[in-house]
């Protein structure tokens, strides 16, 4: 949502596999949200907030690190220098 | 489909329905002479229409895509995703709303007749809420 495609990555896709094809609503219950944000964060249509990012990294018992990446974009690196 | 979208999409067609109902009968001149009084009267009945239809037509919808789905909608619960597209799509329909009772400003200092700014009220709220519903339906459906 809002300006362009989030540079946000995830792997929760995977990591719902990984856990014996989790259900996007089992994850939703865990998390606290509706399976609707679950489906747009995993799709990568909306980036969460810090603590739902906290939250989803808990339900798979893995750090955050491992269940999000970021991309810079070419505009973001060249902002950052 | 979630009970959130099927609420917006009732909203969105009663609004419609509501203003061709509205606009259609002052444009065939059946309300020719109309005082300001008058105006508002019919626009407070069509307010009170739209709220009560709009509830009826989202229980109805509610139950039938719960038929056609063979089992519950979706629960309604309310996340950060949710509040950040309300905030939106409010703001969207401020700045709807804002424009058409500024049009409505701009008719009347144009020497429009006292009516027309009932009409533009009418609009201008007509506006915002169809940007409103608009808006989220949108941004559930893009982000």
């Amino acid at each position: 949502m809002g300006k362009g495609r989030p540079q946000i990555t995830n792997v929760i896709r995977r990591l719902r596999f990984d856990a014996g094809e989790m259900t996007q609503a089992a994850l939703a219950d865990k998390v606290g949200v509706s399976r609707q944000t679950i489906v747009a964060i995993e799709q990568g249509r909306y980036s969460p907030s810090l603590e739902v990012a906290f939250r989803i990294a808990d339900a798979f018992g893995v750090g955050i690190e491992h269940v999000f990446g970021w991309s810079a974009g070419e505009g973001q690196q060249g902002d950052a220098k | 489909m979630s009970m959130r979208e099927v609420s917006a999409i009732c909203g969105l067609l009663v609004q419609i329905a509501i203003g061709i109902w509205f606009f259609g009968a002052a444009l065939s001149g059946q309300v020719a002479g109309e005082t300001v009084s008058d105006a508002a009267a019919r626009v407070l009945w069509a307010v009170l229409a739209m709220a009560v239809i709009t509830i009826a037509t989202t229980i109805l919808g509610a139950v039938l895509v719960s038929i056609v789905r063979r089992g519950e909608m979706p629960d309604g619960r309310t996340d950060e995703r949710d509040r950040l597209i309300n905030a939106r799509s409010s703001r969207n329909a401020y700045v709807a709303l804002s424009m058409g009772i500024a049009g409505t400003l701009i008719a009347l200092a144009l020497g429009a007749i006292p009516v027309v700014a009932v009409y533009g009220v009418f609009s201008a709220m007509l506006l915002g809420g169809i940007a409103e519903t608009v808006s989220q339906l949108t941004y559930r459906r893009l982000g």
